[in-house]
Formats: C-alpha cells, sequence, structure tokens
C-alpha cells in the first residue's frame, strides 16, 4: 500500500517511489570530493530507428520527457550515440544485478489493483501519444510488499509512429480518434483515476509540450518543422482528451 | 502433444554459466511448474539463488517477482500455447536472470503430465552437483526455522566447520558458536550428499571425518556436537557412513521430525 502524508491539514496520497534500475558494474571512485560517488554501468536496451519505425528513437525521448512532465510513471532512458547516431538507451528496471519480468497477462488485473493510479495514468498518456503497442511493456511488483515497482516502456510505436507515414500518424493525432484498440488496462481502471490524469494532461501548456517535442533542429529525420506540428497536434489532442475518452468510455473504464 | 520448457537462472548475462532451475511442461488446459525454491505451498525461498548468484549482489524481492511470474504463467496454461511461449521467448532477449533456453515436445500421456515434470526436474535440475548441496542445506535450514533458529541461516550456510581464531586456544581451531537468543549453542555441521558420485561422497566424508577427528582430539567438540546433515541414499557408501557415526552424530535430511528434535535437544541443553 502506497504511504500517505498529510500536508495542510490533509491526507496526500504518496507518489510512487521513483523505479530503481539495474547497476551491472560499479567501478572505481571518482576521486576526492564531498560525496562519496563512484563509476558504475547500468543495464540499458538500446532502441535504434529502423524501417518500421523510422522516428523511434524521436518518439521515445519526446514521450519520456511528456511522461516526466505528467508524472507519469515511465522507465528513465537517456540518448546515446552508436555507430549509427543517436540512439535511446532504455535503462532497466530492477533491483540489484537482476530485471523485473515484463507483466504477463494474467497479472493484469492485480497490477491495476496493486496500481490503481498508476494504472489509470498509464491508460491516459497512452491514448494522449496514440501509444498502440503498450501489450506488455511493463514492469510491476505485484508479489512483494517491500518492493513499489510501476514502469512503463517501450513508446517508439506512437506519436509519429502511429502510422507507416509520419504525417498520417500527425493527422491521426488531431483527429478525433481513441487510436487505441486495445489496452492492458483497458475496463480495469476506475473512471475517477483516469479524470484526475486527464486534467493534468488537459493543464499542459503550449510551452511545456513544445519543451518535449521541439528541440531547435532536425533530430535524426525529424524535421523541426515536423517536431512543431507534433506539438501542436498534442496539444489539441491534450484539450479534447477528455471528450475523446468519455465517447469511448465503456472500452476504457472499468464497470462501477 | 504436451510442450516443456528448460527454465534457466544466470545471475550474469556475460560471466555467469546459466544453471538449469526449473521445468514447465504444459498441454491442454494442464500446466506443471517444478522451480527451485518454489515450495508445494507456492511459497518462494529465494536464497537458494543468492548462492547461485556466485558473490553477485541479488534481491531477493525481484527473484520473488519472478517466482510470481512463472507461477502466473501456469495459471493460464491455453495460453503457453501461443502468447504465453513468446512471452518465454523474451526472456532470453532480456538479460536475464532467467531464460528458457531449451524446448521441446514430450510424447506421454496427459495423466502422466505431473510424473513427467518431476521426471525431468529429476534429469534436468538435480543432476547439477551445485544444485542438489544447495537443496540439501535449504532443506536444513527449513528445519532450523520450524524450530525458530531462523536468524541462524546465513551462518548455516558456511557450517562447514569455520576455522576461527579463538583467544587462548590457539588459531586455526574449529568453532562454530550459534547465538540464539542470548544462548550459545555450540555444535558442528558438515553436510554429506550420498546421491552424489562416489569421488564427490568420498571427499564430502574425508573433509567431515578430518574435520571432527581434530575437533574431538583437540577437545573442542564433543561427538555429540560433531553432526553430519546427509541426504540420498547411504546403503551403497555403507562403510562411510559407519566412520561417520563412530565420530559424529549422523542425521537424514528426510527425517525431519528426529532432525528437528535432535537441534531442539542441542538448543535445551545450552540454555542458560
Amino acid at each position: 500500500m502506497p504511504n500517505n502524508y498529510f500536508r495542510d491539514g490533509e491526507v496526500k496520497v504518496s507518489p510512487m517511489q521513483p523505479p530503481t534500475y539495474v547497476v551491472r558494474r560499479i567501478l572505481r571512485k571518482t576521486g576526492s570530493g564531498a560525496t562519496v560517488s563512484s563509476y558504475c554501468t547500468l543495464d540499458a536496451i538500446l532502441k535504434f530507428d529502423c524501417e518500421e519505425t523510422p522516428c523511434g528513437v524521436y518518439n521515445e525521448i519526446v514521450a519520456l520527457k511528456l511522461g516526466q512532465v505528467l508524472n507519469v510513471p515511465v522507465a528513465s532512458g537517456v540518448l546515446t550515440n552508436t555507430m549509427d547516431g543517436q540512439t535511446f538507451a532504455s535503462l532497466q528496471v530492477g533491483s540489484p544485478g537482476l530485471t523485473l519480468p515484463d507483466v504477463l497477462e494474467s497479472q493484469l488485473p492485480l497490477v491495476a489493483s496493486t496500481y490503481p493510479r498508476e494504472a489509470a495514468a498509464l491508460v491516459a498518456f497512452d491514448v494522449l501519444i496514440g501509444n498502440i503497442d503498450r501489450n506488455n511493456n511493463l514492469k510491476a511488483a505485484v508479489s512483494s510488499p517491500h518492493l513499489r515497482t510501476f514502469a512503463a516502456f517501450d513508446h517508439g510505436v506512437s506519436l509519429l509512429g502511429i502510422e507507416d507515414d509520419p504525417e498520417q500518424s500527425l493527422a491521426r493525432l488531431e483527429s478525433d480518434d481513441l487510436l487505441l484498440t486495445f489496452h492492458p488496462f483497458f475496463g480495469l481502471v476506475a473512471k475517477v483515476a483516469v479524470d484526475v490524469s486527464v486534467q493534468r494532461i488537459a493543464k499542459l501548456t503550449k510551452d511545456q509540450i513544445e519543451e518535449c517535442c521541439v528541440f531547435g533542429k532536425a533530430f535524426r529525420g525529424v524535421s523541426l518543422a515536423r517536431q512543431l506540428h507534433l506539438a501542436s497536434a498534442l496539444q489539441k489532442r491534450a484539450s479534447k482528451l477528455s471528450a475523446i475518452l468519455a465517447a469511448h468510455e465503456n472500452l476504457v473504464r472499468a464497470q462501477a | 502433444m504436451p510442450g516443456y520448457r528448460l527454465i534457466q537462472f544466470s545471475a550474469h548475462p556475460v560471466y555467469a554459466s546459466p544453471v538449469n532451475v526449473g521445468v514447465l511442461v504444459w498441454s491442454g488446459h494442464e500446466a506443471y511448474l517444478k522451480m527451485l525454491g518454489i515450495e508445494d505451498d507456492a511459497s518462494f525461498r529465494p536464497h537458494l539463488y543468492l548462492h547461485l548468484a556466485m558473490g553477485q549482489q541479488v534481491a531477493e524481492e525481484v527473484l520473488q517477482e519472478w517466482s510470481a511470474w512463472f507461477q502466473a504463467l501456469t495459471e493460464d496454461p491455453r495460453r503457453l500455447d501461443e502468447e504465453g511461449r513468446r512471452d518465454l521467448d523474451r526472456l532470453a532477449e532480456s538479460g536475464g536472470p532467467f531464460s528458457c533456453a531449451n524446448h521441446g515436445q514430450i510424447d506421454c500421456e496427459q495423466d502422466d503430465l505431473s510424473l513427467v515434470v518431476e521426471d525431468l526436474f529429476q534429469k534436468c535440475v538435480l543432476n547439477n552437483s551445485t544444485v542438489r548441496r544447495l537443496m540439501l542445506q535449504d532443506r536444513l535450514l527449513q528445519i532450523l526455522e520450524e524450530i525458530e533458529l531462523a536468524g541462524l541461516a546465513d551462518t548455516v550456510i558456511d557450517a562447514e566447520l569455520e576455522l576461527v581464531p579463538k583467544k587462548g586456544l590457539g588459531t586455526g581451531l574449529l568453532y562454530f558458536p550459534w547465538f540464539y537468543r542470548g544462548d550459545k549453542v555450540k555444535a558442528a555441521i558438515k553436510l554429506v550428499d550420498f546421491d552424489q558420485d562416489a569421488v564427490m561422497v568420498v571427499q564430502q566424508v574425508s573433509e567431515a571425518m578430518g574435520a571432527f577427528d581434530m575437533a574431538l582430539e583437540r577437545k573442542i567438540l564433543t561427538r555429540e556436537e560433531c553432526v553430519v546433515v546427509a541426504s540420498g541414499d547411504a546403503s551403497q557408501f555403507s562403510q562411510y557412513a559407519k566412520w561417520l557415526q563412530s565420530r559424529a552424530i549422523v542425521l537424514d535430511v528426510a527425517d525431519r521430525i528426529g532432525t528437528r528434535s535432535f537441534f531442539l535437544q542441542v538448543l535445551t541443553k545450552n540454555a542458560l
């Protein structure tokens, strides 16, 4: 159970502890200083642009930034460089030395009841970015009382990757479509919890969205114009997300 | 035809060799999982994996999650033919710690599935001498935990008669203290698995006898404080068993009641 706390005379639901990531090796200390620090290596999965996801790296970094702004439990990642240029390194969620398993379909009801706010936030977020590939791309601890971890990963097939053509993807983001025909938490999340996340998304400002989407110059295959177009499309979608979800309420939310 | 998978554990994707730790067999609406650490009541004992990690730091909670994951997989046997199979395939790409490299189909009747999983587990998992030894240690630990010596678990893992320098008695003396609620219980435990191959059995027996001989000769331990916890069929090594009995109390780990009552007596005798 989350640890609730008092603030301004009210009981506040404690936010989640940030997930931890797998350290592979701890190396030498960095040297003298006020803090104790060491070099280390972390486990990560590298995501490259490919034929199926030509804007995959861009989609990953934008989804991560948006998720962090919205406090959606997405696994962290970083941009890095390989021979192929910039790639996205998705950090492996887990504890020392071990990664957590991906959630199984049969575990989803338990995950949704253990992490109701997080599951609802993820539904709203995935509908916002048009993530049609959530499936089991999710880590969640469900059987260890002391380990509270919920982290979603893999957002390469969203945003500009909804369709093969990025322009078509943008058009779909601008439409009133739900975009998703399936989501692991459809039917498992409460209306109230989804509404809270939708309200938070609706409050996103134009500047916040642009800071997540626009990098000031072309990023790999994504031109600056297209980045601005995505920011605009997301802003429109954020403002009408509530109506989009209301139109598909039977599919999305758990029945009372 | 029923399908099967061998479950392997590897604490490090590069340095550690995978060790067979479980078997999953399924057909139609039935699935059977036999895996190290998962007890009959579905509870999970992570200690075995901590030792298989061989020095790598691993989190018990994450192992617990993996145990739940494999058990959840078997709750929906029909899924194992398609989506579940893909879930298992993805394990190898996920960087561990578990993977399912070996798989195939078994020519057997549906009614025999539970027997097949036991047989596969015996052949593929328990044939590994390291695993067998860890199993023996863990069964002893379970007995000790039953008599509320749980806090000693870590000590017992290293219960190969530690050589601890002791002031006033010289160095290199055999001394294995247990501390329990302020009581001090002294005993020395050696593990002998009679189901190992003959060379391994001889090695274990000679180690135990050498250690106990020294302890008895130097009057550090009495015979009642020298304990061999054994598993497997000792009848093939009857002479070795006799030698051990001449120097130590020999307990069969399969005899849970007898083993438990012995350690209870030791505790009672040493109570303040």
